[in-house]
């Protein structure tokens, strides 16, 4: 199938260069690993609560998404490449491919963030399964309206400030029923199965708007 | 029901008065509200049909 | 001409009716009028959201600068109601719960409302072309939107089954008397005449300015 072709050449495309270079996984993974050490100092030997922790977990995942995961369109401004980009792809495709791109990266700096975490802030887990779930639905839906509101802020003055603004009202539902879930998933209680179906429901709605809304972002 | 009304003439004479003063200080700041915008209606309906006129 | 004297007359009467014709309630006493305010100018600020994404989609459609003018306006008749609210509505859950604010999902929604509208107009003001601006803006609004429903109505169900208290609606922990429930309504209808009227003196003053741009 073209369009798969597509989506899959953009995503190499930006696959190749980011590995040259690793400037987005960098600036999300020096924030993510700095964040993480200085929480874990200040609180030093006292344990804290799950629900904290939940917290902090996501907190940490939110601010290293809008280190790395804007980049992805800043760069095709900054290096001109966007008109070429434009003339190249067809719309659907570039969204498609940048959003496996940021998700690509999103989940490999959370196999090394996660990992990390656990050993510096020891966190209690029962139901792993559950837990994963939360993860990877929370960074599907996080990755998905991420890449659109990246499209925009690429066009506009003062990109990267822009990023975290327009961002986080969007991902306020996201984030409550992340924390929610993972608070559940570390005190052992019950379980996420309301939030898992609230994250899910997030991705496929964020997903089908960003890719119904690209076309107006990436077009004239 | 009638307990609630009765809440209201057991208040202390100051406390009876702040309320006027409150309820007038609202009064006074929707009223001038109100006539700003109703003056600024008047002037754009003038503009807009010496525009249809003109 | 006469339904905007109406609606002064209208307005005054509530606000006198609020505090010489309703009783108060309890534990509120006093500061019962602020539901008179708070909930309705929280409601213009919802209906001030959908009118701006309405006319966000309409942008889409038509690329007509009127339909971008129009949301933009919208967006911030809706910022400035949603300020008012959540002050009011920070007062009240002070005087009702003892806190100012307690990041409970009602007042989580209007301080999200906020947000989106601060975020909306900040956008505007960082685009340049008048073209690129409005489709940019106008997507986000369409997003922004697409998000509000999961945290009025889904989140709320994940902190109804650990919280109670202060979680629970206003209005459904307040039983109004008839004569509060009378100058509410009438407030809310009020209110939303009012919104309608400045919006469409805000759209008649862009009209007129526009015309003069191109004039000269």
């Amino acid at each position: 199938m073209p369009w798969l072709e597509g989506v899959l050449a953009v995503f190499l495309k930006d696959w190749r260069s980011e590995f040259r270079t690793r400037y987005a996984l960098n600036a999300a993974l020096l924030f993510a690993v700095t964040t993480l050490v200085v929480v874990s100092f200040a609180i030093g030997a006292f344990g804290i609560s799950g629900d904290l922790l939940a917290a902090f977990l996501w907190v940490i995942i939110l601010f290293s998404s809008m280190a790395g995961l804007g980049q992805v369109f800043i760069k095709e401004v900054e290096s001109r490449t966007f008109t070429a980009l434009r003339l190249v792809a067809r719309p659907s495709e570039v969204w498609a491919g940048k959003f496996f791109f940021n998700l690509v990266l999103l989940l490999g700096l959370e196999v090394i963030i996660i990992p990390l975490f656990f050993i510096l802030l020891n966190p209690r887990v029962g139901d792993w399964s559950g837990f994963l779930a939360v993860l990877i639905l929370g960074s599907v839906g996080l990755a998905g309206a991420t890449t659109l509101i990246a499209a925009i802020i690429a066009q506009a003055k003062g990109k990267g400030a822009l990023l975290a603004g327009l961002s986080y009202p969007i991902l306020i539902p996201l984030l409550a029923a992340a924390t929610s879930g993972t608070r559940h998933l570390f005190h052992g209680d019950g379980g996420a199965g309301q939030e898992i179906q609230i994250l899910a429901a997030y991705a496929v709605v964020v997903i089908a708007a960003a890719f119904l809304l690209f076309e107006f972002v990436w077009s004239e | 029901m009638n307990t609630m009304l009765q809440d209201l003439s057991r208040t202390a004479g100051q406390r009876v008065i702040a309320d006027f003063v409150v309820m007038d200080v609202i009064l006074l700041v929707w009223a001038g509200v109100f006539f700003y915008l109703f003056r600024l209606d008047r002037k754009v309906r003038a503009l807009l049909k010496k525009d249809k006129a003109g | 001409m006469l339904w905007q004297l109406l609606l002064f007359v209208w307005m005054s009467l509530v606000i006198v009716a609020g505090f010489l014709y309703a009783p108060l309630a309890e534990k509120l006493y006093e500061m019962t009028r602020i539901i008179y305010f708070h909930i309705p100018m929280a409601w213009v600020a919802v209906l001030a959201f959908l009118v701006s994404t309405v006319f966000s989609i309409r942008y889409l459609m038509t690329r007509s600068w009127g339909d971008d003018v129009r949301a933009a306006i919208s967006a911030q008749l809706g910022l400035l109601f949603a300020v008012l609210a959540t002050a009011s509505g920070a007062i009240f859950a002070k005087a009702m719960w003892g806190a100012f604010w307690n990041w409970d999902p009602r007042e989580t929604s209007i301080f999200l409302l906020l947000l989106i509208y601060g975020a909306y107009l900040t956008l505007r003001s960082a685009v340049e072309g008048e073209d690129k601006r409005a489709r940019l803006a106008a997507v986000y609004n369409i997003i922004a939107f697409v998000t509000v429903p999961f945290l009025v109505f889904i989140v709320p169900r994940l902190y109804f089954s650990l919280h109670p208290g202060p979680l629970l609606n206003a209005q459904g922990r307040l039983e109004m008397h008839p004569r509060m429930l009378q100058v509410f309504l009438a407030s809310l209808a009020g209110f939303t005449v009012l919104y309608f009227w400045i919006f469409d003196l805000s759209w008649k003053v862009a009209r007129l300015k526009r015309k003069q741009e191109e004039a000269s």
